[in-house]
């Protein structure tokens, strides 16, 4: 058994408040991004 | 370990009261690390206590027998030894008399364990964020916040109800430019997130919140560091957890605000997306706002290791029908072990579903598209004349998927170490002895 179970010590984790940048096609687990249509 | 060695409670550690769920009350030691950062302990009481005992003027046996004498029979011998070697002179709670001395105080460097980012860059160090998100705290003060979530509340209602569905939308017309520009907005808009938590840390007292890029799973992330809150009361910390989606309302009312008035369809996506990514920010199994919101408002601090210890423990004392286990004991409370219990299982199950959809769709679908992505790429590299906008296209697209496949890979591939760490860890349980001592019986069990 691990001692640190039996004293409930722990090293606390980093705090990093995450948002993801770019959420346009390549957040979410989806198999394609919409079509793309040129402008020029 | 020497055992008559003199051991010192690192005179640089600071110790303050940590707001968590736990059946005895928890200390924060913050031990400072040569970096300007620091390594936060979670403390309970009475192991503060056995760190007040190493004064100086005690020797290591000399302090844990005046521990026993204050706690009999709470802990064996051997534990008490095994925590101070194993744990709290390496994690330098404990100095060995020279270096107190010597001032050698400092933490060691970061522990990579607690890294979640595959990669992790800074671009806004604390004291470029500190000014900007001090003179933004006029933003908590009660009356603005609560009139802003009414206007946002309405602004919702509004938008889908009446601006979006007449705004005819239609995403067979988006252009590769207008991928770019959301792109853009969506970025713009995350970095205002960030600013929302850093501006709430500060407002309540907190000195050093550092802005960067990372990479997070698969996901490309901008984050905050604000671990310094871990000394608020847990109602603050649930604040600037929120304080992100906060800041971030004021851009997309100005988005909508610019659709009112120019009714480019452009800025209507950008505050669609970033309703998206708020929605997703709130995911509590990935480690974003809804993460630390479920960890703070139940008070339990590193719900991630909490819940695979939580699972652990229950296949540790399942194990024990077959031979004796010492399951250990079990520091939260049973109102809260539920709450852990609940998560864990949800977490479970989602985590279950991501990898199936991310080795069903993801891997697959990225794997074959690559070479018709790299294909178009090379197509527009060698077209003639050259055109800007669909080359353009092209490498984001080749871009993100490469990214894409990168961070999946690498997601998949720590999946598989965490899984095999915690397997071990489960074996390791399993063939332990029993203690020769009976375990503390503040602590308790376990309540499944």
């Amino acid at each position: 058994m691990d001692h640190l179970d039996e004293f409930s010590i722990m090293e606390l984790e980093d705090r990093l408040e995450l948002a993801e940048r770019c959420n346009n096609n390549c957040s979410c687990p989806a198999p394609a991004p919409p079509p793309v249509k040129d402008v020029a | 370990m020497p055992q008559a060695e003199t051991l010192t409670f690192n005179p640089a550690a600071e110790v303050s009261p940590l707001d968590a769920a736990g059946r005895e009350p928890m200390a924060l030691c913050s031990v400072p690390r040569a970096d300007g950062s620091a390594a936060r302990f979670a403390v309970p009481q009475r192991v503060l206590e056995l760190l007040h005992l190493f004064d100086g003027t005690r020797t290591t046996p000399q302090a844990l027998d005046e521990y026993a004498r204050a706690h009999p029979g709470a802990h064996a011998r051997e534990a008490l030894e095994g925590l101070v070697r194993d744990f709290l002179l390496p994690r330098r709670l404990l100095l060995a008399g020279g270096e107190a001395a010597a001032g050698a105080a400092a933490a060691h460097g970061p522990d990579p364990r607690g890294n979640y980012l595959t990669f992790k860059v800074r671009f806004l160090s604390g004291d470029r964020v500190y000014p900007v998100a001090r003179a933004l705290g006029w933003m908590f003060a009660r009356p603005v916040f609560l009139s802003w979530m009414a206007v946002v509340a309405l602004v919702h209602v509004a938008l889908y109800t009446r601006v979006a569905p007449a705004a005819g939308l239609a995403l067979s017309q988006v252009t590769g430019a207008d991928v770019l520009l959301v792109a853009l907005l969506t970025t713009i808009s995350v970095f205002i997130h960030e600013m929302g938590h850093a501006s709430a840390a500060v407002h309540f007292g907190c000195r050093r919140t550092e802005i960067g890029w990372g990479l997070y799973l698969w996901f490309s992330v901008f984050w905050t560091d604000v671990s310094e809150a871990w000394k608020l009361p847990r109602r603050q910390r649930a604040v600037v957890d929120l304080a992100g989606i906060y800041f971030q309302s004021v851009f997309m009312v100005a988005l909508l605000g610019a659709y009112l008035a120019t009714r480019e369809p452009i800025w209507l996506y950008g505050f669609l997306a970033s309703d998206v990514g708020i929605a997703h920010s709130l995911n509590p199994f990935l480690r974003m706002d809804g993460y630390w919101l479920i960890s703070d408002l139940f008070g339990i601090v590193n719900l991630r290791a909490q819940t695979a210890r939580l699972l652990r423990v229950a296949v540790a004392r399942a194990t024990r029908v077959f031979r004796p286990v010492a399951a250990p004991p079990w520091g939260l409370d049973r109102r809260t072990t539920w709450v852990l219990g609940v998560y864990t299982v949800l977490s479970l199950g989602f985590f279950l579903y991501i990898y199936e959809v991310l080795v069903r769709f993801l891997v697959v679908g990225l794997v074959e598209s690559l070479p018709r992505s790299a294909a178009r790429l090379w197509a527009a590299l060698t077209a003639s004349p050259p055109r800007a906008w669909p080359l353009a296209g092209a490498t984001v697209e080749v871009l993100w998927r490469a990214l894409l496949l990168a961070g999946v890979s690498l997601f998949v591939l720590r999946l598989m170490r965490s899984a095999g760490r915690w397997l071990l860890a489960v074996l390791r349980m399993v063939r332990a002895p029993a203690p020769a001592a009976p375990l503390g019986a503040p602590a308790g069990r376990v309540a499944p």
